[in-house]
């Protein structure tokens, strides 16, 4: 009976360890960066550009949620078809992103920013990479401490967000006072747009930078949780060579045993 | 048979282990208060810091009673017996195990600590991300300050 509370205990910790966070989807974050586009003319680009960069971070937020939500559902019969259907909706968010990204390298006012145009390149490779990496680092991890995970994480995506869209902001009203500028030749236009391309590549670096830091430092919290989940393992591990010295019976360690590869199964 | 002693050690450890809170607080213990100054606009990192705090308050519990229970050197076993019942009790309060049968203490103990450590390491992924991002604010004010110094530099040159 003992071994069973030691299985109800740890599975606990390695619940719904098996199961891959997926998720998908557009969030909400990046709703504030498409309104600057009516007011501006910087163009239809541009925005494209900064809706796309949000994506990826509200994917990640995602795949720290679905979790939750799958255990909520863990129950009911129809979760296997959720998890498909996420799945599908993921892989098509990504492709989409994707394609948006192919469409607007064709754009010609996009091909003036080449600085842009090659960050945003490393952004999509990057994005690729981790896809896989993040959901499967979080689908590791207990319900509590995803829950802290996706407190902490989405907090500070949402910080990160509000900063990355006052430095657009920023990039747009200049490029807006450059095409504006009557006064200045078109020599001076084009230094100045070759400036302000410079620096915008440099926020996108910024954001692959803090998508692959997030990815990183999921990979290193997953590398916890699985070492707690071992202590589980260990621990049932110690008490099945306790009873096999004392001389238990076969159906009876086997039992155990079965348990053990149960738990096992778990952080796989 | 449980006698009284024995459930005393028990109560004794919980008593002390209150008592240590309290004078945390009251000896305004860094471990408390410094969380609530360093993290105030980061509510995630401010209760990460705090159930850190309590992660280190629960295991003091074990140091407690590792203490108290060499005064019973005769009945040991079965003074760990009912301290761990209650301990693994506590831990469940925090959701960190879900029994109470007195043979998990070693589990519930090594549970406790990865929580720790896996705390530390929350709390680390937030700082690193603030750092990121105070760097990423730098950056926006010296790019604005450099795109008004360029533009002023060309606006006079064309005049």
């Amino acid at each position: 009976m003992s071994f069973f509370g030691i299985g109800e205990a740890v599975g606990g910790i390695a619940q719904a360890a098996g199961n891959v966070a997926l998720g998908a989807g557009i969030g909400t974050l990046g709703a504030g960066v498409g309104t600057l586009g009516t007011t501006l003319a910087a163009g239809a680009a541009l925005f494209k550009l900064g809706d796309l960069l949000h994506r990826p971070v509200d994917m990640l937020c995602n795949y720290l949620e679905q979790p939750l939500e799958m255990v909520k559902n863990s129950r009911e019969e129809k979760s296997k078809d959720k998890d498909l259907q996420r799945h599908i909706a993921r892989e098509t968010e990504i492709v989409r992103i994707i394609t948006e990204i192919e469409q607007l390298k064709k754009d010609k006012e996009f091909e003036r920013m080449k600085a842009v145009s090659d960050s945003i390149m490393k952004y999509q490779k990057e994005l690729l990479r981790i896809n896989g990496e993040a959901a499967q680092a979080i689908g590791l991890m207990s319900v509590e401490l995803r829950r802290k995970a996706l407190d902490l994480i989405h907090e500070k995506t949402v910080q990160y967000d509000e900063l990355q869209n006052k430095a657009w902001e920023q990039s747009i009203t200049q490029f807006s006072r450059i095409d504006n500028d009557s006064s200045m030749s078109e020599g001076s236009k084009a230094v100045l747009r070759n400036a302000v391309d410079k620096k915008l590549s440099g926020t996108i670096d910024n954001a692959t930078r803090f998508i692959v830091q997030l990815n990183d430092d999921m990979q290193l919290i997953s590398k916890n949780i699985n070492s707690i989940t071992e202590s589980g393992q260990d621990f049932i591990q110690k008490h099945l060579e306790q009873f096999q010295l004392i001389g238990m019976s076969g159906n009876a360690t086997a039992l155990l045993e079965n348990s053990s590869d149960k738990l096992a199964g778990f952080a796989k | 048979m449980q006698t009284k002693k024995e459930i005393f050690a028990t109560l004794q450890v919980l008593k002390q282990g209150r008592a240590e809170m309290v004078q945390d607080f009251l000896d305004h213990k860094p471990d408390i208060y410094a969380p609530s100054f360093k993290y105030e606009d980061s509510p995630a990192l401010l209760n990460l810091a705090r159930e850190k705090y309590f992660m280190t308050w629960l295991i003091s519990h074990w140091q407690l009673f590792s203490h108290e229970a060499t005064f019973f050197t005769d009945k040991q076993k079965e003074t760990e017996a009912i301290f761990a019942t209650v301990f693994l009790q506590l831990l469940g309060k925090w959701a960190i195990i879900k029994t109470d049968h007195a043979g998990q203490l070693n589990l519930g103990i090594q549970l406790i600590q990865d929580m720790q450590n896996t705390l530390n390491e929350f709390i680390k992924v937030g700082d690193n991300s603030d750092a990121m991002r105070k760097k990423f604010e730098v950056e926006i004010e010296k790019n604005r300050v450099l795109f008004e110094r360029e533009i002023k530099k060309l606006s006079e040159m064309e005049l």
